[in-house]
This record gives structure tokens, C-alpha cells and sequence, in this order.
């Protein structure tokens, strides 16, 4: 579902306008990134945690030139979801 | 890596938004929540801003158990990948925003040592540095081939509007233009840093060592060149301007002014200067002009399918394709066809009668097999039910059983039905000659 469906659905689950909803979830959203930035960890049980890894630096070979190149280090946002979720996505799903 | 808690989140996220704190926490458990059901009704939920998360599901596979050794096998399952939005991911990395992805020159041994941009132009003005000497890595260029620059290579954390990587540019005209060398550009433009910042001073032991790097008619022309009083001021005049660029930092690109200065050059010079950027530029135009042609004849074919439907665009069309057009008229009586011909649509409509019927009969085989498998012994919490033999098969030499069940399941996770049916003890290693009893599967549902 997209962003527009998701808004709407937490409209209606929390009662308010979907202009209010959107509105808090740029404040979520900004509140997490900050929080990232800050280097710390945001863990919302029952659904997982967010957080900054650093991939370090590595050399690679451009398939299409051949040529070895170094990529340089950055820093991710990386999603750990919790076991209850997982848990309770496979009670959900009926893959044969 | 200190952890946030909910609750320490609902009160920066109310502080910051000037929500209550009820409201904030309401709100961080509702989105939360939504996004997990709605992942596992639809696979897919995207947040603006945040990102976007995926309900994966991962093939199950044969592992060795870490507390027993013992062969396993891990389920499939399904997991939720999340992607970060770009802004976002480009706010979290923004302490490594600087840094770009180099290629690596093989051939120089010394790493490049954090020099900064001011450094290294001024090394590259000193006529001691050789191009070989030193620098390991260097920037990326999508234009030139080359990747070596090596007195003008930082390391690795050079801002990436750093005009060091113009020289290229400049580099290739001046070089055919000075020295009338018909040689790739590649080799000779880190050269040509040098023999530009060493005549402007225009001492002569510094074209000499120029031109030892040269061969040996290059250096009677340069030297030639340098004797004339036009080119030798053109020279100044032309490498003032690269010096200006390079200790200004501006990134005009010098092709103008050598083609402009240098008149007395022999054609060969202003031949190569042609062919150098005129080569590639009629290059690219080709190729646009190559992929417009392509796209053109595949719209058209795309469009104007060969159909009964009467439209003189599309009769011409056919010609070319050489489809029934020789049957059909170009004009009159197309109106009045009145044999009903097979459309498209006709077609896909069979073809979907056709799967439909098979799917019948997939079931009915299925519900049959079914109840067949009552009477035999059915491995617990399996997803699949035996019904029976399949095939009776000898085991030869390097055959497996895993193999095996690929090739007649089409999956190596029904190998384990295998080894049931069969009572096997040791699924690992089953004597050759073996008659190895393949069950009937059929899926539970």
C-alpha cells in the first residue's frame, strides 16, 4: 500500500484527519531521523529497531569497465524487525 | 549506540512536534502496528520519508544444525526488507557525503596521503614530479578512458566539485596541438600537466626533462616550437590561462585557446584535435540517431499489429513486415469483410480458456491424489502428502538423492519425503544400486 492508503488508514485508526495524520508522521519520521543522526538506536517493541550501521570501505570490479574501484565508507539506516513480528507474520501467511 | 526507547521517542517526538505525549505515543504504536498488518495483507507499505518496507519471503534451504550437527532444514519463511527513503538515507550519511567511489590505478604502489586540493597543485606546477611517481588513487572520470592523474589524485575525501579532473580536458587537445603526437591521448595527457606548467617558466632544463619522456621526433618538433617566437608566447600565453584555471580552481575547460593560439601548427595537429572530441561527439549523435531509428521501427511494429481492421497506415505498414497484406485489397471492400477473423483479442482469450481447463483438470487429478494418500503413511507437519510410487529408480555412482529430487520434483526440498517413504537412515549415503522408491506428492491444499 502507499503512502496515500497508509495516511488514510491511520486517519481512520486514530480518528483524526488525514492532513493531521500526515502531519505526524512527517514528525515521527523527523523525530527518527534525528535520533539517527544522533547515533543512537530506535527500538519500538513488537515491531523491530532502527538503526546506523557503517559498511566500511571495499573494492569492487566494474563489471562493465573491468576496472577495480574503491567505494568509500558510509552509513546506513538499517531495519531489524523483532521475532514477534516475524512470529506473527508466519500465523498470517498460508504459503504452501 | 545508546537505545531509544518508545516512550523516550513519544516524548522527543512530542517535544518536537508539540503533540501531547499521549498523542505522540498513540500515534508511534498505531503506525507501527498498521504498517505490520498492512505488510502482511499487502506486501508492501511505503512511508514518504521514511521508506519503504517489503514482506520477503526466503526459500527454505538444508542447514546443519549449530548444537547437534545434524542435517536440517530451515523452513521457508518470509522477512520485511526495509529500504530508506533517499533523503533520509542522504541525511544519515551526510558525514560521508564527501567521499566518491575511485578507481583504483594498479600501477602506482604508493597510497595517495589525504592531500588537499591546494597541495597538489602546486606539486603539479614543480617540474620534479614525474606522472609515475606517485598516487595511488585517483578520481573517476566518466569522460576521459584514463584513470591516471596522478599528481593532481587526493585521497579519497576530496569534495567532489574539485576541478582536478579537468586537466583531462585540456589536456588532450594541447597535447596533440603542442607536440603533433598522433598517439591515444590517454598516455601522453599526464604528461601534457607537465610540458604546460613547465614552459611556462621556460627554462630549458625543464623541456629537456619534458622531452625525455617523449620520443625522440616529439622532442625536435616541441623543441622547434618552442624556438619559434609566436608559439612560444601562444605557449605562455595558453599555459598562463591553465595556470590561471588551475590555481583559480575555475573548471573552464582550455580547448578554445590552443586551437585559437597555435596557427602555425601542422595540420596534423589540428587533425587530432578533431578527431579527438569531433570523433566522440559524432559518436554520441550516432548513437541517438541509431536508437531513434530503433525506437521508431518497434513502435511501429508494436502498434500496427497485423489485424483485419482496415486502415491505410497500417496496410502500408505490413509491407514491410511482410505480413498478409498481399492478400488484402489497398482499397474498397474492407468494410464489408464479413469473414470473421482471429483478433488479438480472440487469441489471448483462447489461450486463457485453454490454462483455465488445464487448471480444471490439475485440480481434479490433485483431489483425486488426495484421497489415494489415505492409505499410506504421511510424514508429520510436511507440506506435501504421498500418494503412492512415482518411480522406482537404481541408485548409480555420484548420484544424490537431493539431485535426484530436483530433477523429478523440480525441488531439493522433497528429498525429504523421499528418505521417509523409503525409510532411509543415512539419506547421505545410499549404496549404489540402491532401488530407491519415489513417492507420488501431492500439496495438501
Amino acid at each position: 500500500m502507499n503512502n496515500k492508503e497508509f495516511v488514510s488508514a491511520l486517519a481512520a485508526r486514530l480518528g483524526i484527519a488525514p492532513k493531521e495524520a500526515q502531519k505526524r508522521i512527517d514528525g515521527l519520521v523527523e523525530t527518527l531521523a534525528t535520533q539517527l543522526e544522533q547515533g543512537n538506536e530506535v527500538a519500538v517493541s513488537g515491531f523491530g529497531t532502527f538503526e546506523v550501521k557503517k559498511r566500511n570501505e571495499r573494492v569492487i570490479v566494474n563489471p562493465a569497465s573491468g576496472k577495480r574501484m574503491l567505494v568509500p565508507p558510509k552509513l546506513t539506516v538499517n531495519f531489524k524487525e523483532s521475532s514477534s513480528l516475524k512470529t506473527r507474520g508466519r500465523a498470517n501467511t498460508d504459503n504452501d | 549506540m545508546p537505545r531509544i526507547t518508545l516512550r523516550d521517542f513519544a516524548e522527543a517526538m512530542s517535544s518536537r512536534t508539540k503533540l501531547t505525549k499521549s498523542a505522540s505515543e498513540s500515534t508511534l504504536r498505531a503506525v507501527f502496528e498498521l504498517i505490520g498488518t498492512h505488510l502482511y495483507a499487502d506486501n508492501y507499505v511505503k512511508i514518504k520519508g521514511l521508506g519503504v518496507f517489503k514482506l520477503l519471503t526466503v526459500r527454505g534451504r538444508e542447514s546443519v544444525s549449530v548444537n547437534t550437527g545434524e542435517r536440517i532444514e530451515i523452513a521457508s519463511h518470509s522477512r520485511i526488507s526495509f529500504t530508506p527513503d533517499k533523503a533520509l538515507a542522504e541525511r544519515i550519511n551526510k558525514p560521508f557525503s564527501s567521499f566518491q567511489t575511485v578507481t583504483i590505478d594498479d600501477s602506482s604502489a604508493v597510497a595517495s596521503d589525504g592531500l588537499t586540493p591546494t597541495e597538489t597543485i602546486s606539486e603539479a606546477a614543480s617540474p620534479e614530479n614525474t606522472p609515475f611517481s606517485d598516487g595511488a588513487v585517483s578520481l573517476s572520470q566518466p569522460s576521459a578512458d584514463q584513470s591516471a592523474q596522478p599528481q593532481t589524485a587526493p585521497s579519497v575525501s576530496v569534495p567532489p566539485s574539485s576541478c582536478l579532473l579537468q586537466p583531462a580536458y585540456d589536456a588532450i587537445p594541447v597535447s596533440t596541438a603542442y607536440i603533433g603526437d598522433d598517439e591515444a591521448p590517454e598516455t601522453d595527457s599526464a604528461d601534457v600537466a607537465q610540458p604546460h606548467a613547465s614552459a611556462e617558466e621556460q627554462t630549458s632544463p625543464d623541456t629537456v626533462a619534458v622531452t625525455d619522456q617523449l620520443s625522440p621526433e616529439d622532442a625536435s618538433e616541441q623543441s622547434a616550437l618552442d624556438s619559434q617566437e609566436d608559439t612560444s608566447e601562444a605557449v605562455s600565453e595558453s599555459s598562463d590561462r591553465d595556470a590561471g584555471i588551475q590555481q583559480d580552481g575555475s573548471c573552464e575547460p582550455n580547448i578554445p585557446a590552443p586551437s585559437e593560439t597555435i596557427d602555425d601548427t601542422s595540420d596534423d595537429g589540428q587533425e587530432a584535435t578533431l578527431s579527438a572530441t569531433g570523433r566522440r561527439g559524432w559518436l554520441i549523435v550516432l548513437c541517438i540517431v541509431l536508437a531513434g531509428v530503433c525506437g521508431y521501427l518497434l513502435g511501429y511494429y508494436r502498434v500496427f499489429v497485423p489485424q483485419a481492421a482496415s486502415s491505410s497506415p497500417s496496410a502500408q505498414v505490413q509491407k514491410p513486415q511482410a505480413t498478409s497484406s498481399p492478400q488484402r485489397p489497398k482499397t474498397g471492400n474492407l468494410s464489408k469483410d464479413t469473414v470473421k477473423r482471429a483478433t488479438h483479442a480472440d487469441s489471448v482469450r483462447l489461450r486463457m480458456a485453454a490454462a483455465q481447463a488445464d487448471s480444471v483438470a490439475l485440480e481434479k487429478r490433485k483431489a483425486q491424489l488426495r484421497q489415494e494418500s489415505r492409505k499410506y503413511n504421511q510424514m508429520p507437519s510436511a507440506t506435501h502428502l504421498i500418494a503412492g510410487t512415482y518411480k522406482v529408480h537404481t541408485m548409480k555412482s555420484g548420484e544424490s538423492l537431493i539431485r535426484l529430487s530436483k530433477q523429478i520434483y523440480g525441488s531439493k526440498e522433497m528429498a525429504k519425503y523421499v528418505v521417509f517413504y523409503n525409510g532411509l537412515s543415512n539419506p547421505d549415503v545410499v549404496p549404489v544400486g540402491t532401488k530407491v522408491r519415489f513417492p507420488l506428492l501431492v500439496s495438501k491444499q
